[in-house]
């Protein structure tokens, strides 16, 4: 007799020992028999098993008697010794104890129809075994079925007064009162077999052979060598936690085992659905088929719309019936190291090496619920079936990982082999992984090492200090003396305005902000010199809070003698003040202006109302001025003015005064008619100066502001070159953050 | 469609002062002043009501738990002390004036003179970040237009030949301008009937 290597620590024990001595971990293992391979099942052994069979001299009936009874009394010689002591050890230990009905999984019996509800509190599981109808596997999930018509199916006739053993916990031995021990449950026939062990780790769990070489042994699996063992042993091993009794739908071990609920508990559609999402579980936590559990509180209304979805898997496990048993050396490598990934298969793997003649078939799962669900979906069930396992609420499920329901057409190496769905979903993932690959990547941006604050204090820097030499130097450097012609827009401008007469008045707005005051300043205060030159009435307003204040100023730079503080002569100069209300206040103040700007910038100083000036006397309406000019810093400005006011100017002309950016967006209105003059920016202040024949009244502005430009310019070019010749980037170093630039 | 009594009142009041724009009765005029007036005291309040907001968070600023800042005190000082003084020397007192002047237009000019760097070392790296035919387009008009703005060509007569290519080149501009502005029309126009037609109703939350 050989050694009883341990399970735990993988060391030798004498024979006859069940604990180990090094420890102290149980020896007895579950022995899992494949029940039920009928003498006609042969017909569908592939050849390979044939071979082996005949290789290691196992008839086929040993396996078959074995398996049928399920008991230590069909051991023949060839059964060890240890195998033969437990079962006749658990022969003694659990007679006359209640048994599950294996009529879910067994293909000998099947499902009581009142299976709905586990029982929750000493509620009495039944087993309702049936005879074998020779039907297969698929059965247990046909009578699955019948729970929904509950009058069809007989009430169970046995029951399990204890579904801890089936939730993976420990059985007390009605011996010795200890824990744990082998389940037994009643087959069919009436023999017992071993249905779980809670105690024994999982490696521990040994399966009857049926055929396994050494690397093709997941593959190799008949959908008739399923049992409800290997079912069994898939729940102790994945599920280390009891289930949740608390849970209102059936226990998901007395489901597997094919347990039967009482009468007691009331069927309904959500019990179903619950029934199956529970074995779903099962089924997804070894990987084999992601069936989605459905929600047990969800209306039937749901349900019926997933009936087109467990169509669909149905109809993809259809071709899942065919034979998967294959040879090992005809397994992809990828795949087959994948699988050997797998705890289940590192557990077969080991068992193999060891020689022992029963191997594991936790695997074997993989075709027969599949066939079971196919013929669910056959049947007409509304079992939610999906192809994705989600059982978030069973304690102790793994979740399976996910493979893709529908299969793309692999290549002529997989179709050559028979595989099964999940291994032909695995080289699917793997072709694409490999795909992938071959696409071409996106080269990543290279980008520079300098940060960009550095960049913009580089430019920064740069950019002042020509400024600041420009601005030292100039009043050393003579300009030279040109010429611009002028610009349509800015030649009516300065003709509009040379044609007014004498103290005429005349609007003024000053809408633009305080930060571009060093490029419309200069302009305004142009404006505003050649208004006082014809005298004329200046009433200044704004819809910009610090308008009126930059009107003040502007008017006090264009008067000589005077300056903000210090303003000696007023002349004809009057502040409507700021206009609230944006541009709903502009068109208030084009329908009635005296209404509008009741109250002036110096009515707070005098009470007065600046139409009670004398020199805006006679004027009540935007029309009775003689020109409206407007400076504003922005498009929006400038065109609030001309739709909203301009309409109520009549021929009075309305002229723009702008910032270089809004200028090229207001000539439009120009050639349109709705402006008569436009001067936007540095150059069309020279040009007007030019036409007032001031010359340049500040050439250090002047320079100053073609010194940047030039720095605009270089800094483009410098660009350019970077782009042309900078190489192509060559590694992609991903550097932290996003604040890096191209130098 | 449901019409809730503020979708009436808003689109009458628009149709009516819609209807004096164009048609300017002195009854749909004097009407459509009304709602004007209304809307610009609705305004103004709402200006205040943005102001006592503004102070009311940065009144908390500074006694959070978590990211204190401590510019808000600065902030609250600042505009109270402008506050007092305004209501006290008016807006119409000179050195009350040259005193916002003094310190608003050198702060917003250089906050303007900062994003001038920023932008000119945008340009720099622009070419970097795109690629393909707008990158060249934009590279190609901004060269052009920059050194046309730049003063270079001043000496340019106005009897040379480049003068009229100058002034060709800015029809180019001028069309793009308008192109734009027909975009806006059109979306102020569609806007406007939405409002109208009760499509949109900013009024009802």
């Amino acid at each position: 007799m050989e050694d009883i290597r341990c399970p735990v620590c993988k060391k030798s024990n004498p024979p006859g020992e069940d604990t180990c001595l090094f420890c102290g971990a149980d020896l007895i293992p579950a022995a899992l028999s494949i029940s039920d391979t009928s003498p006609g099942d042969e017909v569908n052994e592939p050849q390979w098993l044939k071979d082996f069979r005949e290789k290691t001299g196992t008839p086929d009936s040993a396996l078959e008697d074995d398996s049928s009874k399920g008991t230590s009394s069909g051991a023949d010689d060839r059964t060890p010794d240890w195998l033969r002591r437990i079962r006749d050890h658990n022969d003694q230990k659990l007679a006359g104890r209640a048994t599950l009905s294996d009529s879910l999984v067994d293909k000998s019996s099947g499902v009581s129809p009142d299976a709905g509800q586990p029982p929750l509190s000493g509620e009495p599981l039944s087993s309702n075994p049936e005879p074998v109808n020779g039907s297969g596997l698929q059965d247990w999930l046909n009578k699955l079925h019948r729970l929904e018509n509950p009058k069809n199916n007989p009430p169970d006739s046995q029951s399990f007064e204890n579904t801890d053993l089936l939730m993976g916990e420990s059985i007390p031995d009605p011996e010795s009162g200890e824990p744990g021990g082998v389940v037994w449950e009643n087959d069919s026939d009436g023999s017992e077999k071993i249905l779980s062990d809670s105690l024994m780790a999982p490696q521990d769990i040994q399966k009857t052979p049926t055929g396994v070489d050494g690397e093709g042994l997941l593959l190799a699996v008949q959908p008739e060598q399923i049992t409800e063992d290997s079912l069994t042993v898939e729940i102790g091993e994945y599920n280390s936690e009891p289930l949740d009794m608390g849970d209102p739908g059936p226990g998901l071990a007395a489901v597997a085992a094919g347990t039967v609920i009482s009468d007691a508990e009331p069927e309904s559609p959500s019990n179903r659905k619950d029934l199956v999402g529970r074995l779903s579980s099962i089924l997804g936590g070894i990987g084999i088929l992601k069936v989605h559990k459905a929600k047990s509180q969800e209306s039937t209304e749901q349900e019926e719309k997933d009936i087109p979805q467990a169509q669909e898997i149905g109809s993809i496990l259809d071709g899942a019936d065919e034979e998967v048993g294959i040879p090992g050396d005809e397994i992809p490598e990828a795949i087959n190291s994948d699988l050997a990934g797998r705890d289940s298969a590192a557990l077969l793997d080991s068992q193999v090496e060891e020689g022992q003649e029963e191997i594991a078939l936790a695997d074997s799962l993989l075709d027969e619920p599949k066939d079971s669900l196919s013929s669910a979906e056959q049947s007409g069930s509304k079992e939610l079936l999906e192809a994705e396992a989600s059982t978030p609420d069973l304690p102790g499920s793994i979740q399976s990982e996910e493979f893709p329901a529908e299969f793309t057409p692999a290549s002529s190496s997989l179709r050559s082999i028979n595989l099964t769905d999940q291994q032909r979903a695995q080289a699917v993932v793997l072709q694409d992984l490999l795909s992938d690959e071959l696409e071409p990547q996106v080269p990543p941006v290279k980008r520079s090492k300098i940060p960009n604050v550095l960049m913009r204090w580089i430019v920064g820097i740069v950019l002042i200090a020509a400024l600041i030499y420009t601005i030292i130097t100039a009043g050393e450097t003579t300009l030279p003396s040109f010429y611009i012609p002028p610009m349509p827009q800015q030649l009516s401008f300065y003709n509009q305005v040379e044609s007014l007469p004498q103290k005429a008045p005349v609007l003024v707005a000053f809408d633009y902000e305080a930060a571009f005051s060093g490029e419309i300043r200069p302009m305004a205060i142009n404006v505003i010199e050649h208004l006082k030159q014809k005298s004329a009435t200046i009433a200044a307003v704004s819809i910009v809070p610090a308008g009126p204040i930059l009107a003040e100023d502007v008017y006090a730079a264009a008067t000589p003698g005077n300056t903000l503080l210090q303003q000696t002569d007023q002349g004809e100069f009057i502040n409507l003040g700021y206009l609230p209300g944006g541009l709903v206040s502009l068109r208030e103040f084009a329908l009635q202006p005296v209404q509008a700007s009741t109250y002036g910038l110096q009515s707070a100083a005098d009470g007065l109302s600046p139409w009670s000036q004398p020199a805006l006397q006679g004027i009540s309406r935007l029309s009775d001025f003689s020109m409206v000019i407007v400076i504003s810093d922005s498009l929006e400005t400038g065109r609030a003015w001309i739709e909203q006011v301009q309409p109520t100017l009549g021929k009075i002309p309305l002229l723009l005064v702008t910032s270089a950016q809004a200028g090229p967006m207001l000539n439009p209105y120009l050639f349109s008619g709705q402006a008569n003059g436009v001067i936007s920016g540095f150059p069309g202040n020279l040009v007007y100066e030019q036409l007032l024949n001031k010359g340049t009244s500040d050439p250090t502005a002047f320079l100053a502001y073609r010194t940047g430009m030039y720095i605009l310019l270089v800094s483009m070019i410098i660009g350019i070159f970077l782009k042309i010749f900078s190489p192509a980037p060559t590694s992609p170093p991903q550097e932290k953050g996003n604040d890096d630039v191209t130098l | 469609m449901k019409i809730s009594i503020a979708a009436i009142f808003a689109i009458a009041a628009g149709l009516i002062v819609l209807i004096g724009f164009v048609y300017p009765l002195p009854v749909l005029t004097e009407i459509s002043t009304y709602f004007l007036s209304w809307a610009v005291v609705v305004a103004g309040v709402a200006t205040l009501v943005g102001i006592i907001n503004l102070i009311g968070v940065h009144l908390r600023k500074p006694f959070r738990h978590q990211n204190r800042d401590f510019y808000s005190p600065v902030l609250i000082a600042s505009f109270f002390i402008t506050l007092v003084i305004g209501l006290w020397l008016t807006p119409a007192d000179k050195s009350f004036q040259h005193v916002v002047t003094s310190i608003q237009v050198p702060v917003e000019t250089s906050l303007l003179a900062i994003l001038s760097i920023t932008l000119l070392a945008a340009v720099v790296k622009l070419f970097r970040m795109r690629k393909g035919l707008m990158l060249w387009s934009f590279l190609i008009s901004a060269v052009l237009f920059i050194i046309f703005g730049s003063g270079m060509l001043v000496i340019v007569s106005d009897r040379s030949p480049l003068s009229n290519w100058i002034a060709y080149l800015n029809i180019i501009p001028l069309a793009g301008a308008r192109g734009i502005l027909i975009g806006v029309a059109l979306g102020s126009l569609m806007t406007g009937l939405r409002l109208l037609f009760g499509s949109d109703r900013p009024y009802d939350g």
